[in-house]
């Protein structure tokens, strides 16, 4: 068996995907969180049966990319020749708009469920009224369901069994459900304007008839409207302070700031303890394990590669509590409000916000996110400037590098120093964002007319359960993504830094006691990794990035961060690991900081570490995000342009700041 | 008059729109023709709107809200 999910954006769709199928899919509090259509499976009577989210719409007339999805799906179900049952979700509080997408999913024929989502525990004999009025009216079933608690789901399971054997009504070519179908078909086909009043016309006969033949009050229970109603009065009494003319923007403004220090302070203690954790794995692998190849390349290689990621999990969760939250609110489409003025002379809109701040997290899903814009040149611009924004993984890149310009308990006022500095680097990838939007605003070929109408979901207190979720999946997905390249990138540079093919590196392999006792053993650890293919790769980028005041090992790091930015911290403290002989306990912040250039100067100087903090800011160095682009624009032209725009400003900028500041 | 030009939070109703796409965008969240609202609130520099009617509240352009001609509910 097969059943499809389709409803009203922000009606409780994902919610009852993850009740049945025991996944744990992101659901928030505005509209457009799921953009792509997921797929799982639940168990009926031993039967598995697949199960299928679309993107909300809000009628089968479809505006934007994750509508086109949905309408889609919907459509092609009709070429089935057995159709999945579509479970047709209708939040119970607003019903008048969610009767509309129902009327025209039934006048498609499909085999269809309706299901009221309530929020509270109990349906009172007068919604089951209405249920059965609905059922006589349009002759389908329906069901109340809770969908957070899980209420009638049980019921829900029964009446799919007893729907399994239906299937499409008509393949007749003049019934009515074809002539429907063929007018849907050509509405999203046809370009905006050509038969768009005859759609309007046809949508506005459809909804004075669902609302003539049901009034919205009568759907909800006393109690429900009595919730809604404090609900409304609640939301409009925060509306008054977070969308204020003045305080909703100092509001915001201190709310990232917030983010900001808890980033930096209160993930200080977890960050010190994980340190340590693996400081005494490494060095219980050198105790316990034989001391071998293997042994040597767990605790120089593998370990601290592992350790310069896990370390930062503390301060990613932040980054992901905060924006939970924000999205779990309801606060996030507030957020739309207040800055699509501000953002709308750079050629993007209210909706490119949300997409904006969720590539603080990753650029990825950001990305995914801008298919809810519906103008074709606001969707593009934003997705070719979200990755100037500091994702999570330039989060350890930052952190290091701050660390090796002040002290943590450096501050400014009451302020914490450091927290600062990474908040001036949010503030230069925002800069950057803009800067870069409005230049593509001046030189890309003007679209079709911007719109912006977006509902307005009533705040809610987050849920718990989602919340930690979310910071979990999002943990857990940095962990193993940067994971699995971590231990392969700290494996490669392990076996390529003890091997090499010239007379110093043999005579120091071969343990020549002439040439080895002329040496200290950090000095030979030293120059064994010098001379080395890993060493000997630096090298050979060596006089390209000297420019920036980078040597050979930063060399190394830059090439293998290409892969994915958070592997810079990974392979520092790897080739830091290799060079110290095993025999230094300080953390990697403490080994650059020592590091010197022959003259005695620090090799990591303020001019350096700048350079380092704008390279890192601008350069496009991550796979999967070039991968999503190339999916998301259709072809290799954009995710090119993206490539080269973003590593040659990061190369000339980098340049310009060593220049300036040495 | 223009939806832009209209009082804050007097009720009033939708009597044209003049863009086909913005209607059926707004007839989908219950702000069709002759449906009752209030005008809300705007945001600084000419920014967007939100309206509100019984279970909906909702932001709209203030280009967007120039092709909305409305009029005051006569009070009771």
């Amino acid at each position: 068996m097969k059943v499809v999910l389709a409803g009203n954006p922000n009606c409780g769709k994902t919610s009852l995907f993850n009740r049945f199928t025991g996944m744990n899919q992101k659901v928030g509090n505005y509209p457009g969180i799921t953009v792509s259509k997921r797929e799982g499976s639940f168990i009926i009577d031993g039967e598995a049966c697949s199960i299928a989210d679309l993107p909300g719409i809000y009628s089968l007339y479809a505006g934007s990319e994750d509508e086109k999805i949905a309408v889609n799906a919907l459509l092609d179900l009709q070429k089935l020749e057995k159709s999945p049952i579509t479970l047709c979700i209708i939040d119970i509080q607003s019903p008048h708009k969610n009767l509309l997408l129902l009327s025209q999913l039934i006048e498609l024929g499909l085999p269809i469920i309706g299901v009221f989502n309530y929020r509270k525990k109990t349906t009172t004999k007068e919604v089951n009224d209405w249920i059965k009025k609905l059922e006589s009216k349009y002759n389908i079933p329906f069901l109340a369901v809770n969908a957070n608690s899980g209420e009638g789901a049980e019921a829900l399971k029964e009446e799919l069994k007893k729907s399994k054997n239906q299937v499409v009504i008509s393949s007749d070519p003049n019934s009515k459900v074809a002539e429907f179908s063929a007018w849907i078909k050509q509405a999203n086909d046809s370009a905006a304007g050509s038969n768009i009043l005859k759609i309007t016309k046809d949508l506005r006969a459809r909804l004075e008839d669902v609302d003539g033949s049901f009034p919205s009050k009568t759907f909800s229970t006393e109690h429900e409207q009595n919730s809604t109603q404090q609900s409304h009065s609640k939301t409009s009494y925060l509306d008054n302070l977070l969308m204020h003319h003045m305080w909703g923007y100092v509001i915001f403004g201190v709310s990232l700031i917030v983010i900001f220090q808890a980033v930096f302070s209160w993930s200080a203690y977890p960050m010190e303890w994980i340190e340590e954790g693996f400081g005494l794995l490494s060095s219980l692998t050198q105790t316990y394990l034989p001391a071998n190849f293997y042994t040597n390349a767990i605790s120089d290689g593998i370990i601290p590669g592992l350790a310069g990621i896990v370390v930062f999990v503390p301060q990613i969760s932040f980054l992901f509590l905060f924006i939970a939250l924000f999205e779990e609110s309801g606060y996030m489409t507030r957020v739309v409000y207040l800055m699509d003025r501000l953002v709308k002379p750079f050629g993007l809109s209210g909706r490119s916000v949300v997409p904006l701040i969720s590539s603080y997290a990753c650029a990825i899903p950001a990305i995914m996110a801008t298919r809810t814009i519906k103008n074709p040149r606001e969707k593009l611009i934003t997705m070719l400037v979200i990755p100037f924004m500091t994702c999570s993984a330039r989060i350890p890149v930052y952190t290091t590098l701050i660390a090796l310009m002040m002290s943590s308990e450096a501050s400014v006022g009451v302020f914490n120093a450091q927290g600062l500095v990474l908040f001036a680097l949010y503030l230069f990838g925002a800069f950057m964002s803009f800067f870069t939007a409005l230049i593509a605003h001046k030189v890309m070929k003007r679209g079709g007319r911007s719109m912006l109408i977006m509902e307005l979901p009533n705040y809610k207190i987050p849920s718990i359960n989602n919340v930690v979720l979310t910071i979990y999946e999002k943990s857990k997905s940095f962990v193993f993504q940067a994971g699995k390249i971590i231990i392969l990138v700290s494996l490669a540079l392990y076996l390529m830094s003890n091997i090499g093919f010239n007379d110093t590196f043999e005579k120091i392999d071969n343990n020549e006691t002439e040439f080895v006792n002329q040496f200290k053993p950090n000095e030979l650890a030293q120059l064994k990794l010098e001379n080395s293919i890993i060493g000997q790769l630096g090298k050979f980028i060596e006089p390209a990035i000297r420019p920036l005041g980078y040597d050979w090992k930063i060399g190394i790091s830059l090439i293998t961060s290409f892969a994915a930015r958070e592997v810079f911290v990974g392979t520092m403290s790897t080739i830091y690991a290799l060079e110290d002989a095993g025999d230094d306990t300080s953390s990697i912040v403490q080994k650059m900081q020592s590091d010197k250039n022959p003259d005695g100067t620090a090799k990591y100087s303020l001019a350096v570490v700048l350079s380092l903090l704008v390279f890192y800011a601008l350069a496009m160095q991550c796979l999967s995000t070039i991968a999503v682009m190339y999916k998301e624009t259709g072809g290799w032209k954009w995710p090119s342009i993206q490539f080269v725009v973003s590593t040659g400003s990061a190369y000339l900028l980098a340049l310009l700041v060593y220049q300036l500041m040495s | 008059m223009k939806l832009s030009q209209a009082p804050f939070n007097k009720p009033l109703f939708v009597i044209q729109i003049s863009d086909a796409t913005l209607e059926i965008k707004l007839l989908e969240l219950g702000f069709g023709l002759k449906s009752e609202f209030n005008l809300v609130r705007q945001a600084p520099f000419n920014g967007p709107f939100t309206l509100n009617n019984e279970k909906t509240q909702i932001i709209l352009r203030s280009e967007d809200a120039n092709r909305l001609e409305v009029s005051l509910l006569p009070s009771l």
